[in-house]
């Protein structure tokens, strides 16, 4: 101790020069409410992965089905269930276009040397990386259209009930509580009887069942907020409904209505495969990754790359889904925060 | 809390009235016969087959019949089984659904609520990181991959269990399994999120400060608070229980009410469907309804508040 003091000692030391001026200076830069989210978010391993995962995975489905010469419905019985085979990997003993057993399938079948099934073939010849890929346009197809329903649908319905009220919200709200009995399934599955099964129906079915929980939810936060000084503030100034509604209501309830619709994706994209796994949804020669898997699981036993392949796609999407849902709920709500 | 319930049991059956009514008239403008060789019959047959289940009557006529039956409980007589009831046969098939869906509820919730106990308590440690990638993977994984991926992998190559079929006890491991993953993962995110809630009221430091050790505090003052919105989850599970049940059934051969679901639809045996649309509606909305009410009677806040309404 005491040889500290030997050197420590109070000239090191200088009164600091207060200046009015100084102290009034603000340090950072201001953050906006998405600046800052967005900051939050990309401090967020897991979701970061996630999107790349996903982007990844959107650019595969766009350009996997061009990147070889087979088309999605290409038969072929002389090639029928080829295992993997993939060029480079090859070498490492997996995705070598053996079977279990390790006989050359690719030999054994006398597929001409040089050719290449990335994920294999079906029992029909088809390329499945191929229909994967075109199994994945379907789910992203899907998880953009849960996202378009919830986003006008649910957020215009939950809107204009709350922000009008009265016996608008009365009537809107006694047919919610009637709706939201009705179990998503019942509604899907009797829709697709109807329709021929396909992606027509399961797009009419999304779209009556899809925006219940958003509209709820729209519904509750605009109520709290159309209280507020500040739409009463801008409705003594002259606003109209639509510019309160649009300039002020909806930007307040946008970070929920994001992280609602994210929530919503994973769902409707796992009720697509679920559909078409029980053989409601897309009909041959349509690949959905569900429809895939289905085919996969009937050939588990003596062909599982049929099956593997699918199922780590359609687990990779809900995966990367649901943590980017969770990172952007993060972000965007430090409340709602788990 | 009486007129609440009133006004929710009221509105249980317009919505089951509305479900009835749409699943009848879509039934009666769906594609395809019941009749499965409709070419090889004579008219005559054919309408002597029709007369016998009241296919012959001007729709509005049937409707009529086929509500009042309903009233009664009789859901029809189905296709595709010769003559067979449709509620008997809903009840010989509700046993197997049943207990897969209670085993898999008992052991996902409890086995789930322990990974979000332990994950709220050891906050952001590896403890918690591994349950939070637990639940994630669990929440994410569909369903029937799992089923299926667990039926190759453990019942085909490990041989631990039999790999299909209903014929004792080790034959509802898997399926149980299957279905109980889902449970864990929104057990688990739920426990943990109410658990740091609670842990971190005042009340809470209030126990810490006068000395009680940390365990009780855990159990005695954290869980007790934190297991009681832990009951308005079990709506969303049971919805995705009933999701569950008719793949999983699908995949390992249960004769239950969701593989027989499947089946009926690509059979076009309409009264089995729509009597089983209705006991699924019927059951969910039921669960929905006591969940609700069994939130307000454990916690006097809600009902203080003036109920959820």
């Amino acid at each position: 101790m005491s040889k500290r003091e030997d050197y420590v000692n109070d000239e090191l030391f200088q009164p600091a020069h207060i200046s009015s001026e100084k102290s009034e200076t603000i340090a950072g830069p201001s953050l906006s409410f998405w600046k800052d989210a967005w900051m939050r978010l990309k401090k967020n391993k897991s979701a970061i992965i996630g999107c790349i995962i996903l982007l990844a995975l959107t650019i595969l489905a766009i350009f996997g089905p061009m990147m070889n010469d087979f088309g999605f419905d290409d038969q072929k019985l002389t090639r029928a269930n080829l295992p993997a085979k993939v060029p480079g990997i090859e070498k490492l003993g997996i995705m070598d276009g053996t079977d279990d057993m390790g006989n050359d399938m690719y030999d054994m079948k006398n597929v001409e040397e040089g050719t290449y099934f990335w994920f294999g073939t079906d029992g029909l010849g088809r390329d499945l990386w191929t229909r994967v890929w075109q199994g994945t346009r379907i789910s992203l197809y899907i998880a953009l259209l849960a996202a378009a329903i919830d986003m006008v649908i649910g957020v215009a319905y939950g809107g204009i009930s709350a922000y009008y009220g009265g016996r608008v919200d009365n009537v809107l709200q006694r047919i919610v509580e009637v709706l939201v009995g009705i179990p998503n399934l019942v509604v899907v599955i009797l829709m697709i009887l109807v329709l021929d099964p396909g992606i027509i129906s399961i797009t009419v079915a999304l779209t009556i069942t899809g925006w219940i929980g958003m509209s709820r939810i729209v519904r509750g936060q605009i109520l709290k907020l159309k209280g507020q000084e500040f739409v009463l503030a801008s409705r003594t100034l002259g606003s109209s409904d639509n510019k309160i509604i649009s300039k002020h209501l909806i930007p307040n309830v946008m970070g929920v209505i994001i992280i609602n619709t994210m929530f919503t994706i994973p769902a409707a994209i796992f009720f697509e495969a679920f559909l078409s796994f029980i053989g409601l949804g897309l009909q041959p020669p349509l690949a959905s990754l569900g429809t895939l898997i289905e085919e996969g699981y009937r050939n588990m036993q003596i062909f599982p790359h049929m099956m593997i392949y699918p199922s780590i796609i359609i687990s990779l999407v809900m995966i990367a889904f649901n943590v980017v849902a969770d990172g952007l709920r993060d972000a965007l709500d430090p409340k709602m925060r788990e | 809390m009486k007129g609440y319930i009133l006004k929710r049991v009221l509105y249980m059956f317009i919505t089951l009235f509305l479900i009835a009514s749409a699943t009848f008239f879509l039934m009666k403008i769906m594609p395809g016969t019941p009749l499965s060789n409709a070419a090889k019959l004579t008219a005559e047959q054919e309408a002597i087959i029709l007369e016998k289940y009241g296919l012959n009557d001007p729709v509005p006529v049937q409707y009529v019949k086929y509500m009042a039956n309903l009233a009664v409980g009789d859901l029809g007589i189905s296709f595709q089984y010769d003559g067979r009831n449709v509620t008997s046969l809903i009840m010989s098939r509700i046993g197997p659904s049943a207990q897969l869906g209670l085993q898999s509820m008992i052991f996902g919730s409890i086995f789930g609520i322990l990974l979000g106990i332990i994950s709220a308590i050891r906050y952001n440690t590896i403890w918690d990181y591994g349950a939070t990638f637990v639940a994630v993977i669990g929440k994410s994984i569909p369903s029937f991959v799992f089923a299926a991926l667990l039926q190759y992998y453990v019942g085909v190559k490990l041989q631990w269990f039999p790999v299909a079929f209903w014929e004792g006890w080790e034959y509802s491991v898997m399926p149980t399994i299957a279905l109980a993953v889902f449970v864990v993962a929104v057990s688990a995110r739920f426990t943990r999120t109410e658990m740091l809630e609670v842990m971190s009221q005042d009340f809470i430091t209030t126990a810490r400060a006068k000395g009680v050790s940390g365990f009780a505090v855990v159990f005695k003052h954290g869980i007790r608070n934190a297991m009681i919105p832990l009951i308005t989850i079990l709506g969303p599970l049971a919805v995705g229980l009933m999701t569950g049940t008719l793949v999983v059934e699908k995949i390992f051969a249960v004769p239950g009410l969701g593989e027989q679901f499947v089946r009926s639809i690509t059979t076009n045996d309409y009264p089995v469907i729509m009597g089983t649309t209705l006991f699924f509606s019927f059951f969910l909305i039921l669960v929905i309804l006591i969940v609700d009410i069994l939130y307000g009677v454990i916690d006097p806040r809600i009902r203080l508040a003036g109920g959820k309404d």
